[in-house]
């Protein structure tokens, strides 16, 4: 009986506690959860994708700021990048005395340009930049001279190559002329614009003459006209707006299966800008 | 050849089965470690309790995030001066396309003429084009350019016409070039750079077409005086 009475009053006590503690777990857990609540909104967690293994951590790349002046200095590593190429052109000897005259014009109207971009860099308080740009240097300007020095018809490679440098340039410009908010600097990159339009145009021209001067799929219809080796046509005119897109460039000679490189090539984006925290790589 | 590769069996327990052994590969390249259990209702009480500090820090420092770069504040749709002033580009190209509709009609052909109908067919298009951007009817020219260059594009010659369509196309390039420095909106001067770009490759086809380079000078840095149609926005 004695030990009946004690065993129910300790039950009678470990409950009291139970509900005491209850009621203390249960409060708390409710003022915390109001009180994240009211924290605010976005708690959704992190929904970046999960980790596996033993990778390092991703490393957050710089959020550099893209201004006026690094969309300038961008112009500049370009229009030397297309004096480079030009001058590799040179080097080769495989240019007559027409089309030598026509590289070597180019090339000083692109320093020109690229002087130009350079005072307006500075005018805008930024650092003119005057090196080639190395994102184009590695990835697209070494490996396309390769092929073309390698092809089974390096003159009508280098024509092609020149054709479209002179188009990403020009589509380069243009969107230019768009993105700058300085006015005088947009008129600037328009210029250029035409410039470089002017020269795609008079190569084709001087290379193909009338048949190279509209694209007859102006409209966008159907595929891209091809010669005997099966390398798409340049013309002088290939849409009616300025398009602004990937260029692709066929070249080099046909591997075991008959294949030729094909290169695309853009206008700058986030890989290419040269950001004005870029220090300079000449 | 190689030796297949044979089951182990480890050790041969009195039931006669193989075992399993789970031999451990090295850590685990799934991070299954969690948060310290809460062992008790103390433990549990003081995890909520830190958990609303951690709040009340979270909340104290939380900032908007400010690291994106600044918005454009351009006005993306063209303003009411560059209304004024597309209006005027677009008459100015649909007098392009009438003129080169007055060589057509006078009888160029070939190679000439061929160009004569994609370039007509251009300029309304960018006509079409702007009057839709600003929000007007493409319907009217500019008169006195049209009258200006009628003469010289009423030929069947094609060096005769190619020397007029140069001219003109240099003119319009270096009119919309003037007007770019003038345009607010994104659209307007987005209109403009692709427009200019592609007159500037047909003044070029045009100079090769009529034999009209000396040389690259003419070719690349053509003298062209814009029209003045900004008098035209004002009035």
């Amino acid at each position: 009986m004695i030990n009946d009475s004690n065993a129910s009053a300790s039950a009678d006590i470990a409950l009291r506690y139970r509900r005491r503690d209850a009621l203390k777990l249960g409060g708390l857990t409710i003022s915390a959860t109001a009180f994240l609540a009211a924290c605010g909104s976005g708690r959704g967690g992190d929904d970046a994708p999960g980790r596996v293994g033993f990778a390092p951590p991703i490393e957050e790349l710089e959020d550099f700021p893209i201004d006026d002046a690094v969309l300038l200095r961008t112009a500049s590593s370009l229009e030397l990048t297309a004096i480079a190429v030009y001058e590799a052109v040179l080097d080769t000897g495989l240019l007559d005395g027409d089309l030598t005259d026509l590289v070597e014009r180019m090339i000083e109207n692109h320093q020109m340009v690229a002087d130009e971009m350079s005072e307006l860099t500075e005018s805008l308080g930024g650092v003119a930049w005057e090196c080639t740009n190395p994102w184009y240097m590695e990835r697209t300007v070494a490996p396309l001279l390769a092929a073309v020095l390698d092809s089974d018809d390096p003159l009508r490679d280098i024509i092609n190559t020149a054709v479209v440098l002179e188009n990403i340039a020009a589509a380069t410009h243009q969107t230019l002329a768009i993105e700058l908010t300085d006015a005088e600097a947009a008129k600037a990159t328009l210029a250029a614009a035409k410039l470089e339009s002017r020269h795609s145009a008079h190569i084709v021209a001087v290379a193909r003459g009338a048949d190279g001067y509209v694209n007859p799929l102006i409209d966008g219809d159907g595929d891209a006209p091809l010669d005997a080796d099966g390398v798409p046509y340049k013309f002088s005119i290939t849409n009616r707006f300025g398009a602004t897109g990937q260029v692709e460039l066929v070249a080099g000679k046909p591997n075991e299966n008959g294949v030729r490189q094909t290169f695309i090539i853009q206008t700058p984006s986030l890989n290419s800008w040269i950001y004005n925290e870029l220090e300079p790589t000449c | 050849m190689t030796a297949p590769r044979t089951l182990e069996l480890l050790e041969r327990p009195s039931s006669g089965k193989a075992v399993v052994r789970m031999t451990p590969k090295g850590h685990s390249p799934v991070d299954l470690d969690s948060a310290a259990p809460a062992t008790s209702r103390r433990g549990l009480i003081g995890a909520l309790s830190a958990a609303g500090i951690a709040g009340v820090g979270a909340l104290s420092i939380a900032r908007p995030a400010s690291a994106a770069p600044p918005a454009d504040e351009r006005p993306a749709s063209p303003t009411e001066g560059d209304q004024a002033l597309l209006f005027e580009a677009m008459r100015a190209e649909l007098t392009a396309e009438a003129l080169y509709r007055e060589a057509l009609d006078a009888g160029l052909s070939d190679v000439a003429g061929e160009l004569a109908a994609v370039f007509a067919e251009n300029h309304v298009t960018y006509a079409d084009k702007i009057a839709g951007g600003a929000g007007f009817s493409a319907d009217t020219r500019n008169e006195e350019l049209f009258t200006q260059f009628q003469s010289s594009f009423a030929t069947d010659d094609a060096q005769a016409f190619a020397e007029a369509a140069a001219g003109l196309e240099n003119t319009l390039g270096a009119t919309h070039t003037a007007l770019l420095a003038e345009y607010v909106s994104v659209k307007a001067r987005k209109l403009t750079a692709s427009i200019v770009v592609v007159e500037a490759r047909m003044a070029v086809v045009l100079t090769d077409l009529g034999g009209l380079a000396s040389n690259l000078d003419d070719i690349f840095d053509p003298q062209a005086e814009a029209l003045d149609l900004t008098a035209g926005a004002e009035s």
